[in-house]
């Protein structure tokens, strides 16, 4: 089973999306802040990551500098979900970006084509 | 009724008067007491008796009605030729009519008086030169906005202006150290571009005082720094008066003679301060005709001259150009079509019209000046002259007053227009806003800052 | 470091980005923030008819009209205001280069953030009437650093942790160096330095062989080494690189790779006074396009 990442420190959203992709047969877990999910990353090695970008403590792309120098999770899709308008290319490698609400079905099929 | 609280026969003389007033949004209060503001009819005649002379009973009196005038007045020919715009007929039916009924005249008809003196006529002169008798209604009208002032009946906004003159010596609430610090400051702004670049406060004996508009102060810094630049590039010894640095005069506009004088005693008093060898204004016309034409006049002075020779800035930069103090690049001159606006109050009311078009001989590449029709002395009003500008109840006049500027612009296919008068500027601005025929302007000295050469040692070093 | 942020805003969509950056630094450094809004140019003469540049409509400044718009920023800001501890507001009219700059310069702040232009109509008669943006304006005569944030995407870093100097070994860089090395040493940042070979053909003359090129970088290398990594000391963690290029691609590209959340460069005092004044220097390129903020330092 494939295994994603979901970081985001609005307990909605996290439920949200770890029912939204159980109930479509991935794996989940679920980090609040950077530090929680650099720890996760480097635990479980997901398959892909979804990453909001405002959070309490450190911002999003921190994450993604922090785990783009590590050789294991350099390589792993990341998905931006975020609420704000005009955050498209906030994150340069990320494989998408959402913007909240977004469309659950979109999001699915991107999760899906990045895992084939 | 008593007098109005802000719409009454006093002049604002105070900064808490001042201030009071400019808090009545657009004079709101201001025109609803003017609904019942009494004219002092008496005051009226008296006024006339000791102020209306020879010069101007004559003119009132001959008037042939001929009705040459009408063509003459861009406002008549805007206003599909209305009758009531010939300027006989504006000057007979106001200044005409008091004199005739003695000062026995009421509110209403003030109002009227009001409008014809601020909406109908921009003291642009015109009509003064092809009267076959000369005779000045731009003058006359001139002259009743004086007794308007006095009786009360004077726009909001001009009210206003003549209160700042009053107190600040000044258009605006610019004080002198204000004045004195936003030129360093631009100076400092502009020092390593031109190193050496400095300005000097009340040097005595400098060659040239120069005096500036307060606006350029509080909004157009830039253009105190280009003055400055070009002074230092010219090699001048030049220098500013921390107080009498204001050359315009709302005042004059509004028709406050005592304002008037004080404002010019002000420069004056500058000038036999520091004792310069002339005095240069900036790119402004009713300041010069106010400081220069006008202003010894109203000071009293006997030989109708300031204290100190004193030029237009467009004097001073012919003058530059010719002598080859600046030296022009020629490969940046202007190769666009490019045509001039010659402004009423230093072109047809002091004859600089050479002397404009000397300029253009130095900065446009031959071929690409187009004139305006018609232009020089017979030029017409940009449409703002006069105070016409800045009066809110009269916007829609002075819009409809653009058109005529407006069309000369088109007619010339010019892309640029240059328009040494901060007037003249603010209304092809305007007409622009309004009217979007795409058409830019510019004041001489950035075209002129644009193209000049820097001589070696000015150049900064890297 | 920043204890006195000014951030000019148009309180309007077009500022967010910035205000996200402003807002953030100001919370991270305790700093006071200073919200500068210029409601409009003046017009009509010398009457006080002012043109709003938000509602586009043609106003009376008075008293009242002036509590209003600062009403409408605190609203407008209200989430942000919540966690700031320290900041005014302030409304000013007048063009909005001439106003920050004069604000700029009676309050002495430690920074101007800036978002980049408002894209405002280009047909807007005040735009006519002046040569340069605002941003090309303030940039030239800011008495201090001019923080800009032009995209969206720039603004998401929350925080300075590493930083790229990008230099042409001008006096103009070294001003911009020693900002870069104090920045460095106080937040205790990375300090990664960067010259853009420029190997346009027009720059050149002609195409350069891939051996000369890499010559021509090591050159540049040793120029690095030479004039600035006595002053590195003392910086945590630093490194140095040349790329060859288009600079201003170059630049961006690095700061990319390098994940930086802040790009310093210099300003060059080149006159904005030719009529196509577009954005044509490469800092200004690369204000344009950074995925972070660019600093622009200018003495």
């Amino acid at each position: 089973m494939k295994k994603i990442l979901i970081v985001d420190d609005d307990p909605n959203i996290v439920d949200y999306l770890t029912t939204l992709f159980e109930d479509n047969g991935f794996l989940t877990f679920a980090a609040r802040n950077v530090k929680e999910a650099m720890e996760l990353a480097r635990k479980e090695i997901p398959d892909l990551i979804t990453l909001d970008l405002e959070m309490p403590e450190e911002w999003g792309p921190r994450f993604y500098r922090k785990i783009s120098q590590e050789k294991n999770l350099k390589n792993i899709p990341i998905i931006v979900i975020s609420g704000f308008p005009g955050c498209t290319h906030a994150i340069g490698k990320a494989v998408a970006c959402l913007q909240k609400p977004f469309d659950r079905d979109e999001l699915l099929k991107i999760v899906k084509d990045n895992l084939k | 009724m008593p007098e109005g609280k802000f719409c009454n026969k006093k002049p604002v003389e105070t900064e808490e008067d001042l201030k009071a007033l400019l808090g009545d949004t657009g004079g709101k209060k201001y025109y609803e007491e003017m609904k019942s503001l009494d004219v002092d009819t008496a005051l009226l005649w008296k006024t006339i008796g000791n102020t209306l002379k020879s010069r101007t009973k004559t003119w009132l009196e001959i008037c042939a009605h001929c009705g040459m005038c009408a063509d003459s007045c861009f406002l008549y020919l805007i206003n599909d030729r209305d009758p009531k715009q010939v300027p006989a007929y504006k000057i007979q039916s106001t200044l005409g009519e008091i004199v005739k009924r003695k000062g026995k005249v009421d509110n209403d008809f003030m109002h009227m008086v009001m409008e014809t003196a601020w909406a109908k006529c921009t003291c642009c002169n015109r009509c003064g030169m092809y009267c076959p008798h000369g005779i000045d209604m731009g003058v006359m009208f001139g002259y009743l906005r004086g007794l308007c002032y006095q009786q009360g009946f004077v726009p909001w906004e001009l009210k206003i202006g003549a209160g700042m003159h009053r107190v600040y010596r000044a258009q605006m609430d610019v004080t002198g150290e204000e004045f004195v610090e936003t030129f360093k400051w631009m100076v400092e702004e502009y020092e390593e571009d031109y190193p050496g670049l400095e300005v000097s406060v009340d040097k005595e004996d400098a060659d040239i005082l120069y005096t500036v508009n307060a606006r350029e102060v509080k909004h157009y810094p830039e253009d105190l720094a280009e003055a400055a630049i070009l002074f230092h590039l010219a090699g001048e010894n030049w220098t500013v008066p921390s107080s009498g640095w204001e050359q315009t005069s709302l005042a004059m506009f509004a028709g406050d003679w005592a304002a008037c004088k004080m404002q010019v005693e002000g420069v004056y008093s500058a000038m036999e301060r520091l004792k310069p060898k002339r005095m240069v204004g900036t790119e402004c016309g009713h300041a010069h005709r106010a400081t220069v034409i006008e202003g010894p006049y109203w000071a009293g002075r006997s030989n109708g001259k300031p204290p100190v020779e004193s030029i237009h800035y467009v004097e001073w930069l012919a003058e530059a150009l010719r002598k080859g103090k600046l030296k022009i690049d020629p490969a940046k001159r202007i190769k666009k079509k490019v045509t001039l606006q010659d402004s009423c109050n230093y072109i047809r009311n002091h004859g600089l019209k050479d002397i404009t078009r000397e300029i253009i001989s130095y900065i446009v590449e031959p071929g690409y000046f187009v004139e305006l029709s018609p232009n020089r002395e017979h030029n017409y009003c940009c449409g703002g002259g006069g105070g016409f500008n800045g009066i809110g109840i009269f916007r829609p006049q002075r819009n409809k007053a653009l058109i005529t500027k407006r069309d000369q612009l088109i007619n010339s296919g010019a892309e640029l227009v240059i328009a040494p008068c901060h007037n003249c500027w603010d209304a092809i601005r305007d007409l622009e806003e309004e009217y979007k025929i795409g058409i830019k302007w510019s004041f001489l000295k950035p075209l002129v800052i644009s193209m000049v050469e820097i001589p070696e040692h000015m150049k900064p070093k890297e | 470091m920043f204890k006195k942020i000014l951030f000019a805003t148009s309180t309007t969509e077009a500022s967010d980005h910035a205000a996200r950056v402003a807002f953030n630094m100001a919370q991270s450094y305790d700093a006071n923030i200073c919200i500068f809004h210029v409601i409009g140019v003046p017009t009509r003469g010398f009457s006080q008819i002012v043109m709003d540049v938000k509602t586009k409509e043609k106003v009376e400044i008075d008293d009242e009209y002036i509590a209003w718009v600062k009403e409408e920023i605190m609203v407008y800001y209200s989430k942000q205001l919540e966690k700031a501890k320290s900041y005014d507001i302030k409304v000013a009219v007048g063009f909005p280069h001439r106003e920050i700059l004069r604000e700029a310069r009676n309050n002495s702040p430690d920074l101007i953030v800036m978002g980049g232009s408002t894209g405002d109509d280009e047909d807007s008669v005040y735009k006519k009437s002046m040569v340069g943006s605002t941003l090309q304006r303030v940039a030239k005569a800011a008495p201090c650093p001019l923080l800009v944030v032009n995209r969206p995407a720039a603004s998401f870093w929350g925080g300075i942790s590493k930083v790229v100097f990008g230099t042409d070994f001008s006096k103009a860089s070294d001003a911009a160096f020693k900002f870069a090395v104090k920045l460095a040493k106080d937040l205790g940042c990375e300090l990664n330095l960067f010259h853009a070979l420029d190997i346009s053909s027009l720059h050149m003359g002609r195409l350069l062989t891939q051996d000369e090129i890499e010559s021509q970088i090591r050159e540049s290398l040793r120029c690095i080494r030479g004039r600035y990594l006595d002053e590195l000391k003392g910086i945590k963690d630093y490194s140095f690189d040349v790329w060859e290029g288009l600079p201003y691609i170059e630049i961006v590209k690095y700061a990319r790779e390098k994940h930086a959340d802040l790009i310093v460069m210099a300003h060059h005092t080149q006159k904005s006074s030719n009529e196509d004044a577009r954005l044509g220097s490469n800092i200004e390129q690369v204000i344009v396009r950074a995925g972070c903020p660019v600093i622009s330092i200018n003495k």
